[in-house]
């Protein structure tokens, strides 16, 4: 047991004890407190950053907006620039461009202010641009704050200039710039105009780009129209020229009847006189008394009466021949004028081939047999029934004189849904061409054929209509076998 | 250590043996804080354990005799400052579920510097509960001294069985709880 002395000492030294600890609680709790009054320090500091961040990402994400949206130049620095000065609470605001050439895209002596937003105010912009120092066209990379110096006077509400440049290329830079208050101008507030920057820089150059891009497509679109013209032109002069061989063709072709039907009718003119002559003679005999049959006869001797009757009988046999050849080259050529006229309606090939064959029906005769097993459902195509169906007359009449003989013409289709075309092929199984003959085949006035079966021209013509209606051709031949002519329509879209 | 535990060590001691044992166990360890403990405080684990081992010692118990005797003294002393919600927990498991989800959390959050121990529940039949008792404290058989508290305060009977025990070589502390 412990003595009542010693259960004091225990006592006094377990009280020490409780003071010291009771001490040492309060100032642990001093520390607390302390504590935490700085957590709430920093956690209003917190706060404060959290907030102006929030602020930050809002200008960041509605300036981003403006740069991602399909704004022009002139739009997009519209509306950053707006934007900006409602940001940083600047009395006025403008963007201004500087570069060894003017480019248009950014519209000048423009100022954004509270009261009258966008409007032309050259007192102020002369004002701003008067503050604005750009040495060269390189970036600064800063915003810039410059002192009016007579801010009484230039703009009383306003003590500052601040700026930054965007570069557009190596020659224009474009400046945004701001007046604005003592109280706008925080280095923080700066801050947060920098985060635009790069994202700003790139949308302007990419506008530019694409604004270039616009131009040059422009620029290509004249020029190919420049080509097509040329190539209209060019696809003339080839028609001219091919023009000047027919033209050539016809002088010689028409010329040469014409001359012998002149010459023709000089003999006939000098015939004519014979007979004048002769009928004086006969009729001063009869006035004599003296013309008898013997008398006759002497006279008939004289001017080779006999001859003569006959031969003007052939001369003028002849002239009609030339004269016929004549009319029927110029019947040839006024088709060829008109080809390619008139080609809108919706036609059937098959009717027109059908047609064709009728007329052409007096050439082929019972000579040859004639297969043409088109489908009843081919597509139609757009063209001109009249000229096409003279393309095929001419087709299947060489293919008759190309089968002196009698043979086979046959017509086939082919349809190919995805080219959109229609072929027919017009075959024959008659003499045939070697490489030569079909170099010359389209050449106007050639012809393998007598006078009076064939012009030259046949061909030529089919060829102008055929071109006409976007037909291509093909020839396919073997001397001997037989020839076949492959046309491809297009077919309507 | 939280204070609190070396404050109601203290009052354990004096309430079982007397001041006079509390202050010969302050001279027989030399602790640095001089035995000056207030709640809102932390002190280093071992001066808990210096403790212990002088209260073994002193009274010929074994260490781990000594934690679970303190252990479930403690409960209803940590049970009555414990947060408001826990008393609904009249069951023994019910309420060990509650220590790891409920008590300690909301200890943890009062003092973020405080080690708690980590209870794994691996097995739970309507009359056993075995965990997984984790913490570099090793404190297992203090662990066990608070079960039989709560047990005895909520008037279950209940053995506490260490199935595995880092002390006797094992990787892990399990405890079964069974409800008899
Ligand atoms: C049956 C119920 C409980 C059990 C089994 C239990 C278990 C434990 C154990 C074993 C420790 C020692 C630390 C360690 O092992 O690392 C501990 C510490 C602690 N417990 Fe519990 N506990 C219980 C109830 C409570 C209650 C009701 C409270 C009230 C708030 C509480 C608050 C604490 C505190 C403050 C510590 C000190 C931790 C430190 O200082 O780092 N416990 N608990
Ligand atoms: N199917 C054919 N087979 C062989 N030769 C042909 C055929 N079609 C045309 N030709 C050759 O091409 C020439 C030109 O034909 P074309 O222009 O129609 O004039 P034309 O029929 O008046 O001679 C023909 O004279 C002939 O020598
Ligand atoms: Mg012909």
């Amino acid at each position: 047991m412990t003595s009542p002395e010693e259960e004091l000492e225990l006592l006094r030294r377990k009280i020490a004890r409780e003071i010291k600890a009771r001490e040492l609680a309060e100032s642990q709790l001093e520390r607390y407190s302390r504590e935490v009054y700085h957590t709430n320090q920093s956690l209003k500091e917190n706060l404060q950053r959290v907030e102006k961040r929030s602020f930050e990402l809002e200008f960041l994400h509605n300036a981003s907006g403006m740069v991602n949206s399909d704004l022009s130049i002139t739009g997009l620095l519209k509306s950053i620039t707006s934007y900006i000065a409602k940001f940083v609470a600047a009395n006025a605001g403008g963007f201004y461009l500087y570069s060894d050439l003017s480019i248009q895209e950014v519209e000048e002596a423009l100022v954004w202010t509270k009261e009258e937003q966008w409007h032309h105010d050259d007192k102020l912009v002369s004002l701003i641009k008067a503050h604005v120092q750009i040495k060269n066209t390189q970036d600064i990379p800063q915003w810039i704050i410059a002192p009016l110096e007579q801010p009484e006077l230039e703009n009383p509400l306003s003590t500052w200039l601040i700026y930054k440049t965007y570069t557009l290329d190596k020659r224009s830079t474009v400046v945004l710039a701001f007046l604005c208050g003592d109280q706008s101008i925080q280095e923080e507030t700066l801050y947060v105009l920098d985060t635009i920057h790069d994202h700003l820089s790139s949308g302007l150059k990419r506008r530019l780009a694409d604004k270039r891009i616009q131009r040059r497509n422009k620029q290509l679109v004249d020029t190919i129209a420049t080509l097509e013209t040329t190539q209209q032109q060019l696809v003339q002069s080839e028609k001219m020229a091919s023009l000047g061989i027919l033209a050539a063709g016809v002088a010689h072709e028409i010329n040469n009847p014409i001359g012998y039907i002149k010459s023709n009718l000089e003999i006939l003119g000098e015939y004519q006189v014979t007979f004048s002559e002769l009928l004086i003679e006969i009729s001063s005999l009869v006035k004599a008394n003296t013309l008898n049959y013997d008398l006759l006869q002497q006279l008939y001797e004289k001017y080779d009466v006999t001859f003569l009757i006959e031969d003007a009988a052939d001369i003028l046999q002849t002239n009609i021949d030339g004269i016929k050849r004549v009319s029927d080259i110029v019947k040839e050529l006024k088709t060829y004028s008109h080809a390619g006229e008139n080609i809108q309606s919706l036609i059937s090939i098959k009717d027109c081939i059908q047609s064709a064959l009728k007329v052409a029906g007096n050439a082929l005769k019972y000579l040859h047999q004639v297969e043409a097993g088109l489908p009843d459902n081919l597509p139609k195509i757009i063209g001109n029934a009249g000229q096409l169906q003279q393309v095929f007359i001419n087709l299947f009449v060489n293919a008759a004189h190309a089968m002196p003989k009698g043979g086979e013409l046959l017509i086939q289709s082919e349809v190919n849904a995805e080219q959109k075309t229609l072929s027919i092929f017009v075959s024959d199984t008659g003499v045939g061409m070697d490489a030569e003959q079909q170099k010359k085949l389209f050449l106007p006035f050639y012809t393998t054929k007598p006078v009076g079966q064939g012009t030259g021209l046949g061909l030529s013509v089919s060829m102008a209509i055929l071109e006409a209606h976007n037909v291509k051709v093909q020839v396919k031949s073997d001397v001997g076998l037989g020839t076949t002519f492959k046309l491809t329509f297009p077919l309507p879209q | 250590m939280k204070g609190i535990v070396f404050v109601k060590l203290n009052e354990f001691v004096e309430q079982t043996w007397g001041l006079a044992c509390w202050e010969s166990l302050l001279a027989a360890t030399d602790l640095p804080s001089g035995g000056i403990y207030t709640s809102v405080m932390t002190y280093d684990d071992n001066e808990i354990f210096a403790l212990i081992d002088a209260i073994s010692k002193q009274k010929s118990l074994h260490p781990f005799e000594a934690q679970k005797t303190f252990g479930q003294w403690l409960f209803k002393e940590l049970y009555a400052i414990a947060p408001a919600g826990v008393h609904q927990f009249n069951d023994v498991f019910g309420f060990l579920r509650a220590v790891q989800d409920v008590i300690h959390v909301e200890v943890k959050k009062l003092n973020p510097d405080v080690l708690l121990p980590e209870f794994e529940f691996l097995e739970e039949t309507d009359t056993a509960l075995t965990f997984e008792y984790r913490s570099p404290r090793k404190m297992n058989y203090f662990c066990e001294g608070l079960i039989l508290g709560l047990a005895e305060y909520v008037d279950q009977t209940i053995t506490v069985t260490h199935l595995l025990c880092e002390h006797k070589g094992d990787k892990k502390s399990v405890i079964r709880v069974d409800k008899c």
